[in-house]
């Protein structure tokens, strides 16, 4: 059973006004592997889809949902998260998500179009939170039960 | 005249980083020098041990901080603190900027980081062995060679290398790290030139426990002046070096629009 893919407008947090319009300007000057600028993060897209696999690779890791659209439509998307050294110390492991279970994503997806996004939080079906480049403070890690 | 620019207060406008998908914002103005830890001489210089970025602590909420500064002093002008770094490329470098994209960033392409291994939120450890000083990054396993046993570094840069070539001395408590050997970084949104060269200040300070990190750069090719950034980490035992290769990668390129 393939989930729909669903997109939302921005998810509530909170205003940065001032600050994010000027980071907005600012060159990334720390990478982090690299730039998130090319990805919507401050419109974050939600997802819901079927794992296809889990790809634990660097410099970073890979979720490659099957995602049904709204018209029937079947897409394959990329969802990048951390390096696999990043993920273990949050929590992950290898084997955190399985080919099969179906999950929900929210991230920043690729602005030029193709189905890649990159991972800022998301749930599994039995309501599990995990986190991405959501590193607020309750976002401790994979499980923050753990 | 450096010393002094450094210690002034300066209102700059907001500078940021983006890094790690969060934006993180970064002064208001720049901190005066601290001073050192209260430290022996030999456990000054003593640098050994695993130090994570403080990014990792202070941005990310990965663990206590401990005595870690709030903030690190991003990369700016040496001369003009208040001018946007990307206006301080020279043509040559801002035409290898613009180009940058996600198909086009080395590191997605696991290319080795160069002198900006210090940006990422990983480990190194430092390994001191007599008239050297050997930092393991995790980063891309990258590794550098820090002589102290007086030689010269080669003139006219006969083996341009990512990581450079590295000389270093101690001015008291602080190790100065001169380094040179550059090669042109490839497509990135800061690049430099064979002829970067790099002067790193290297010391303990708060409770020595946190290793403060001062990097200048001066590459006439590529910037119009010197700039420097300011790095803190923090030593941490608890944390161990993990594995970092790229076997199996993702080939961005199959995700390029058609």
């Amino acid at each position: 059973m393939i989930a729909k893919l669903l997109r939302s407008g921005p998810l509530p947090s909170k205003p940065r006004t001032i600050f994010v319009l000027l980071l907005a300007a600012c060159p990334p000057l720390a990478l982090a592997h690299h730039s998130t600028s090319m990805f919507e993060m401050a419109k974050p897209t939600t997802i819901e889809g079927i794992v296809k696999n889990f790809e634990w690779v660097n410099p970073h890791v890979y979720l490659h949902l099957d995602v049904q659209t709204a018209e029937g439509k079947l897409e394959e998307w990329t969802v990048e998260i951390h390096s696999p050294a990043i993920m273990l110390r949050r929590g992950y492991s290898k084997d955190y998500f399985k080919p099969g279970e179906k999950i929900t994503v929210v991230g920043g997806a690729i602005k030029d179009g193709t189905h890649m996004m990159r991972l800022l939080r998301g749930n599994k079906a039995d309501g599990t939170k995990f986190y991405g480049d959501d590193f607020s403070p309750s976002a401790t890690g994979a499980n923050p039960a753990q | 005249m450096t010393t002094l620019v450094r210690r002034l207060p300066l209102l700059v406008s907001i500078l940021a980083v983006q890094a790690f998908g969060q934006e993180q914002e970064v002064i208001g103005e720049l901190p005066p020098t601290e001073p050192s830890a209260k430290l022996s001489l030999a456990d000054a210089r003593d640098l050994t041990g695993t130090w994570m970025t403080s990014y990792w602590y202070n941005g990310l909420n990965m663990g206590p901080k401990g005595a870690l500064p709030e903030k690190e002093i991003p990369l700016h002008g040496v001369n003009d603190p208040r001018t946007p770094v990307m206006d301080l490329l020279t043509p040559w470098a801002k035409q290898i900027s613009d180009k940058s994209s996600i198909y086009t960033d080395p590191i997605l392409s696991c290319y080795s980081p160069g002198p900006q291994a210090y940006s990422a939120p990983y480990a190194f450890e430092i390994i001191p062995s007599p008239g050297r000083l050997t930092i393991l990054f995790e980063y891309f396993h990258e590794v550098r060679r820090i002589y102290m046993d007086g030689r010269k570094a080669p003139e006219g840069n006969p083996n341009p290398s990512s990581m450079g070539y590295s000389i270093g001395h101690w001015e008291g408590e602080t190790l100065v790290v001169e380094t040179n050997g550059f090669k042109d970084s490839p497509i990135v949104r800061m690049p430099h030139s064979e002829e970067l060269r790099e002067t790193e200040r290297i010391r303990r300070i708060r409770d020595g426990n946190v290793l403060e990190i001062e990097v200048t750069k001066v590459d006439s090719k590529a910037y119009t002046q010197p700039l420097r950034q300011t790095y803190y980490f923090r030593k941490d035992l608890s944390l161990e070096i993990i594995e970092h290769n790229c076997d199996g990668m993702l080939d961005y390129t199959t995700h390029r629009p058609k």
